[in-house]
């Protein structure tokens, strides 16, 4: 039974102390997938197919294995039918099936012992190929006739939204507009690569590398080899930037494959070429979208159609897209989402899936209903975005083995759902305060003159404003997914065991702050174990905005099942069998809580030290997990941000540059706020990058990845983004969040494309596709004719 | 295949390099800053069985002008260059480029004479110092020559070298005078390659009459490419003359030599449209700077 | 036998002609904190000092290390020692994931040295050699500027307390 978060004074709550690992992060002493070693270890390296689609008609390894220091080779032939599937549909498939689905795809492994060994053996693999039909358009994936690349089928059940009438909504309109918005993969792009070291012995396998889901890789290869999840160690060391692109990958498999073969830790590093081109990316898109408008500035109908490409092993039958909540305001409406794989590199969820996207299609054309009615950009969002305590449009969003949301809440007691908040309604925050408050940050309403209209026009350079939102989840799915188990230590230090990766965004301290503060310790005495599936109890991982939200809940909750435990023992040996309610720690120290006047005290390690002697020896620990079953998250939580940014473009180049910027968040209570600010500005610059240049390109041939360096994927550095962007939080706590926190690094990344490319528009008076690279804002301005004026 | 690997030398004067080019012939390379060569290596794109490592050949590392040239030893590292801006306009021009050029800690590796010798396109040195009609020296165990820097490039990663052939400076005659250079490129981050660029090198004489006028183009062919019709353009003309109009006919003449190409970065319509727009630009900066000094 | 003068220590490695230096200073040196990322120069992540220059380590042979002196981070601070710029990007938290923020430091090392009193325009293209994809970027910058007052002796120690209204 959990209990709704009551507002009180925070003692390490909101504090921004330095994240735990700092001093190891300066020093360069963190270790991370590629600094990790194991005594005795050997090298592997992956063959990758050189063709889009193919069945390996023949694989000789003869002359690989021939070659001194090569220890082991495993091909398809030493992998039949090894199947795993990711949680989150991301990547899943067979292991080395002797299918190449795209260029990059694995078709063999060596061990050797040394990287160059293996390097040179991967040549001394001879491979002939059957060329199967590929398939390296989305949309024409989708045809009856197109080449399958999965054996499920290509085309994943279309993902809907739907309420009210969309006939109605068109009716009740004075205009329609429609819009059609491509976009390119957006690369991972992570600095850092990856490694992954694995053993295998008996049956006994152990891995080492960098993870956002330890769990789910936990799960990964107990599919995929059949041993018992008990035997699978897996130990998730941090990533460098992630973004999702390092959750569960094959290429863990394929290294457990070869740890099988040679019996000896072996050791798979990725080279960025390999990240960049053969791992994930997230999807091509395109969203089709009609919004009706009237003159009064009401949205009366939002009719989308999304369409994202899941390449060759992503499995996405949804995009878990909350846009349609944010302009849940339109009165009709009807959102549809298809997944499709091609011979392309897999694609999966990438920071703020389908919200930096779709969410962008539908800001824009939001916009354009705005510009039509004349209306300014943020009143428009004040009258059409979901206020708090309203009903979600987001009714059904996952069907779950035991049947969907509603038949999963109905089946619960009275007792397990106690007092949750309403479902599907909307339980804390919105966009409004952070739209009112930004807007006097920002000086909007002096900075914005018109649709179109620049702010200042210098030569050949011309400044805009631009405001934008973004809204997404706070984790996903509803089912006991997360967990976590706290230990109180005889000296009054506290362990905390949560599944979570530590990928740069402070879990590791969020988490320790959480359970700091409600065990009534300083953070000194908590130290936290994230990544060792020995110890660390099931969750699903550091994805979609899930940490701080539903880990952080089970944190406070096996702390407050563990101070339960300490203070019903206190209550009896040291304070009369006094209701063990009355107390309370403060500074490790068990008193009676709002009572000066009673100076009964007792530390904790004090009282840990008396159960543990021999007098009493009642325990040697105490230990803590979450006692109740925590609200389907989807059905009422959400983050929010509004951004708003100013940008200069030279109309006779087309190059843009940002030049003032102002973030607001609501992600409820601040656990921490340098974390936090951290994260709302780290967000805003993926989004960015991403509507400025990022892309990548596709070989029309063959699918290969172009631009599978940093020379040629240009990601945005410190000289790019103004230096001193201001971030201010709006702090609306939520019902069931850890002391009234949820989730904040997506929404972010979500609002930030649509405030800048709205400021371009503003600057130039016209829409640019993305990425607005240089050339792309030149054509707009040449289609549109452009500002009149054009100087040179 | 396994010892995919070179031998090490390690030459500490210009003549034990290129007696060690001389001996070893095309199993040699040299090695001057390496940052392209290393990308070459790592990628299998290139094969030799001796590395001439010049790093460790002080002679070859110098920027300074004696007489009425600016002289740039092989082995100065584009971060020399940004450093010796102050030398005097045309440094500053270059220094200026240099900056445009990778990252920091890696100018402090790559040098110029390696940027000439990887024959890049899109190499941001070449259209400044082809502007200014930079020539560049060759030893080789015959001897020396010299030849103006447009003439070096033959074509994307070609020169004209002889197989045992080094270069050993870089040097820009007559810079004595009233003179003045700008480069200017598109780019997307601030640390890019060149989507396509133009420099243009202007000298006045006393009278502010423009007496010589260089304008190069970048990216837009597979090596630099001079447009005499914009020189001419500007040639003869009294620095106040010079109007919008005059730099817009400039630009149009800059725009009618480029034989761009498509490819991922830029398309060829977009690189031919703004070879016209940076070279009147750049015009116009020269022409600030000038009327600076005066 | 190659000698590599390493963090004011000599060491004697062995080093293959064509082996980097970024990878003998992890590989046989044992110091991790030369990050190697993007192994093109691009990203900067495994910046060093050579004779207090800084270079992508990435794109040196390890021979050419003779003769120089080399700084990686484990020459600057140590965990119980941090150097100003450390201290700087901890208060400041310069970093999210944290494995660019060697390089960065080093970079920022090399450019105070230059540059002591640089303005936030000045530190923001300086640091603009190397990535964070986390997006860290402002606080990078604020991390330089803190550390130049730290260098100088000029800096208090800011305390972040209370979470409402805090702004970057």
């Amino acid at each position: 039974m959990n209990v709704l978060h009551k507002p009180k004074k925070f003692k390490i709550v909101g504090q921004g102390i330095p994240v735990i690992d700092a001093r190891e992060k300066v020093t360069g002493s963190l270790e991370y997938g590629v600094d990790f070693v194991l005594p005795r270890m050997v090298h592997g390296k992956i063959k990758r197919s050189t063709v889009p689609h193919a069945r390996i008609k023949r694989i000789d390894v003869t002359r690989a294995l021939a070659l001194p220091g090569v220890l082991g080779v495993v091909t398809h032939e030493d992998a039949p039918g090894l199947n795993w599937m990711g949680v989150w549909d991301n990547y899943r498939g067979q292991i080395l099936d002797g299918i190449s689905r795209f260029v990059g795809d694995e078709v063999a492994a060596v061990a050797a012992t040394s990287v160059e060994i293996a390097d040179a053996a991967l040549d001394l693999i001879d491979v002939e190929y059957e060329p199967l039909p590929a398939v390296l358009d989305v949309e024409k994936a989708l045809l009856d006739d197109a080449p399958q690349v999965r054996e499920e089928g290509n085309v994943r059940d279309e993902y809907r939204v739907v309420w009210g009438d969309l006939d109605e909504g068109e009716t009740q309109a004075d205009y329609v507009i429609d819009q059609e918005m491509r976009y390119k993969a957006q690369n991972y792009a992570g600095i850092g690569r990856n490694a992954c070291i694995c053993t295998w012995d008996g049956d006994q396998v152990s891995m080492w590398t960098s993870s956002q889901t330890p769990s789910e890789l936990q799960t990964g290869i107990h599919q995929a080899f059949g041993i018992p999840m008990s035997n699978v160690r897996v130990v998730a060391l941090p990533s460098g930037c992630s973004f999702g692109l390092w959750w569960s990958n094959n290429f863990m498999m394929v290294t457990a494959l070869l740890a099988r073969k040679v019996r000896k830790p072996v050791k798979i590093e990725l080279t960025s070429q390999e990240c960049m081109a053969a791992v994930k990316r997230r999807h091509i898109e395109i969203t089709r979208g009609r919004m009706g408008v009237a003159k009064d500035g009401t949205l009366t109908m939002a009719d989308f159609s999304h369409l994202m490409d899941n390449g060759a092993y992503g499995f996405k039958t949804d995009v878990y897209f909350f846009c349609c909540d944010l302009w849940g305001g339109a009165r009709n409406g009807d959102y549809r989402v298809r997944g499709v794989n091609t011979n392309l590199v897999t694609s999966g969820c990438m920071r703020a899936v389908g919200d930096i996207t779709m969410g962008l299609a539908v800001e824009r054309l939001a916009d354009k209903c705005a510009h039509k009615v004349n209306m300014d950009p943020l009143e428009f969002r004040i009258k059409n975005q979901i206020k708090s305590g309203q009903q979600l449009r987001m009714q059904e969003p996952r069907q779950h083995m035991k049947g969907n949301l509603t038949d999963y809440i109905d089946g619960l007691t009275e007792e397990q759902t106690g007092n949750w908040p309403k479902m599907f309604h909307l339980s804390s925050g919105s966009t409004h305060e952070l739209l009112l408050k930004g807007a006097e940050k920002f000086r909007w309403h002096e900075r914005w003159k018109g649709w179109g209209v620049p702010t200042r026009v210098n030569g050949s350079k011309r400044r805009g404003v631009g405001v934008g939102t973004g809204a997404h989840c706070c984790g996903v799915e509803f089912g006991g997914n997360t967990s976590s188990v706290v230990r109180l230590n005889h000296d009054g230090s506290v362990n905390v065991f949560s599944a979570a990766g530590r990928q740069g965004q402070g879990s590791e301290t969020t988490l320790v702050q959480v359970a700091a503060e409600e065990m009534g310790v300083p953070v000194e005495k908590v130290s936290i174990v994230t990544g060792d599936t020995y110890v660390v109890p099931w969750a699903s991982g550091s994805s979609a905005s899930t940490t701080m939200f539903r880990t952080g809940w089970a944190t406070r909750e096996a702390c407050r099942d563990a101070k339960t435990q300490l203070l019903k023992i206190a209550a009896r040996e040291f304070f009369d069998g006094i209701d063990h309610e009355k107390l309370d720690i403060e500074d490790g120290i068990i008193r009676v809580a709002d009572d000066p006047a009673d100076n009964r005290r007792i530390a904790i390690d004090e009282l840990m030290n008396v159960l543990c002697s021999d007098s009493l020896s009642q325990t040697s620990v105490i230990t803590g997990r979450p006692n109740g079953v925590m609200p389907p998250t989807i059905a009422f939580a959400r983050q929010w941000a509004a951004q708003f940014a100013e940008v200069e473009v030279d109309v006779g180049t087309g190059e843009i540059r940002i030049t003032d910027y102002l973030a607001g968040q609501d992600s409820g209570t601040v656990m921490n706020p340098k974390v936090l600010k951290n994260q709302v500005i780290g967000g805003a610059i993926c989004g960015a990058g991403f509507v400025l240049y990022e892309g990548m390109e596709f070989d029309p041939s063959d699918g290969r990845v172009l631009n599978d360096s940093l020379l040629d994927y240009k990601l945005l550095r410190t000289g790019d983004f103004p230096s001193d962007p201001e971030v201010f939080f709006v702090e609306s706590q939520d019902p069931v969040g850890p002391f009234g926190a949820r989730g904040a690094g997506e929404s972010p990344a979500a609002a930030a494309g649509p405030a800048i490319c709205q400021a371009v528009h503003n600057a130039i008076g016209v829409w640019v596709d993305v990425p607005m690279t240089p050339e792309t804002v030149m054509r707009a301005i040449k289609e549109n004719e452009g500002p009149k004026a054009m100087a040179s | 295949m396994v010892n995919r690997s070179f031998e090490y030398l390690r030459p500490e004067t210009i003549g034990e390099a290129v007696e060690m080019k001389a001996a070893h012939g095309t199993r040699a390379r040299f090695w001057a800053g390496g940052t392209d060569m290393m990308l070459l290596w790592n990628r299998r794109e290139v094969a030799f069985d001796y590395c001439i490592d010049l790093t460790y050949v002080p002679a070859l590392r110098y920027i300074e002008c004696s007489g009425d040239a600016l002289r740039i030893g092989a082995m100065a590292s584009l971060d020399d260059l940004d450093l010796k801006s102050d030398l005097n306009p045309l440094a500053a021009a270059l220094g200026h480029t240099a900056r445009l050029m990778c990252t920091k800690q890696t100018r402090t590796i790559a040098t110029v004479g390696g940027n000439m010798c990887h024959a890049s396109p899109s190499a941001d040195l070449t259209p400044p110092l082809v502007a200014m009609g930079a020539r560049c020296r060759l030893l080789g165990p015959d001897g020396e020559r010299d030849l103006p820097l447009e003439d070096f490039h033959l074509g994307v990663n070609e020169t004209a070298l002889a197989e045992s052939e080094m270069l050993t400076e870089i040097h820009v005659p007559g810079v004595d005078g009233k003179v003045a250079a700008h480069y200017d490129r598109v780019a997307r981050t601030v640390v890019d390659i060149a989507l396509v660029s133009s420099a243009v090198f202007i000298k006045v004489n006393a009278g502010n009459r423009i007496e010589r006028a260089g304008v190069a183009l970048g990216a837009v062919a597979p090596s630099v490419i001079r447009v005499t019709g914009a020189e001419e353009t500007l040639v003869g003309r009294d620095l106040s003359n010079v109007n919008n109009g005059v730099t817009t006919t400039a630009g149009e003449e800059a725009a009618s030599a480029a034989r761009a190409i498509s490819d991922i970065r830029a398309s060829k319509e977009y690189r031919t449209d703004m070879v016209a727009t940076l070279t009147a630009r750049a015009i116009r900066q020269c022409i600030s700077s000038l009327e600076g000094t005066a | 036998m190659t000698r590599l003068n390493v963090n004011g220590q000599s060491f004697d490695v062995d080093v293959k002609a064509h082996e980097i230096l970024s990878d003998v200073l992890r590989n046989q040196l044992g110091l991790i904190g030369v990050k190697v990322s993007c192994a093109e120069g691009e990203c900067g992540s495994c910046t060093i000092l050579v004779d207090g220059v800084p270079a992508t380590a990435c794109l040196m042979l390890g021979r050419q290390g003779e003769r120089h002196e080399i700084t990686t981070i484990e020459g600057i601070g140590t965990h119980d020692e941090l150097h100003p710029i450390q201290e700087a990007f901890v208060e400041e938290q310069g970093f999210q994931c944290g494995f660019c923020t060697p390089g960065f430091i080093m970079m920022a090392k090399a450019f105070l040295d230059e540059n002591p009193n640089p303005t936030e325009e000045e530190a923001s293209m300086a640091m603009s050699g190397n990535i964070c994809r986390c997006g860290a970027h402002p606080y990078i910058v604020k991390s330089v500027l803190n550390a130049a007052e730290r260098m100088q002796g000029r800096h208090e120690s800011k305390r972040t307390t209370g979470s409402t209204g805090a702004s970057a």
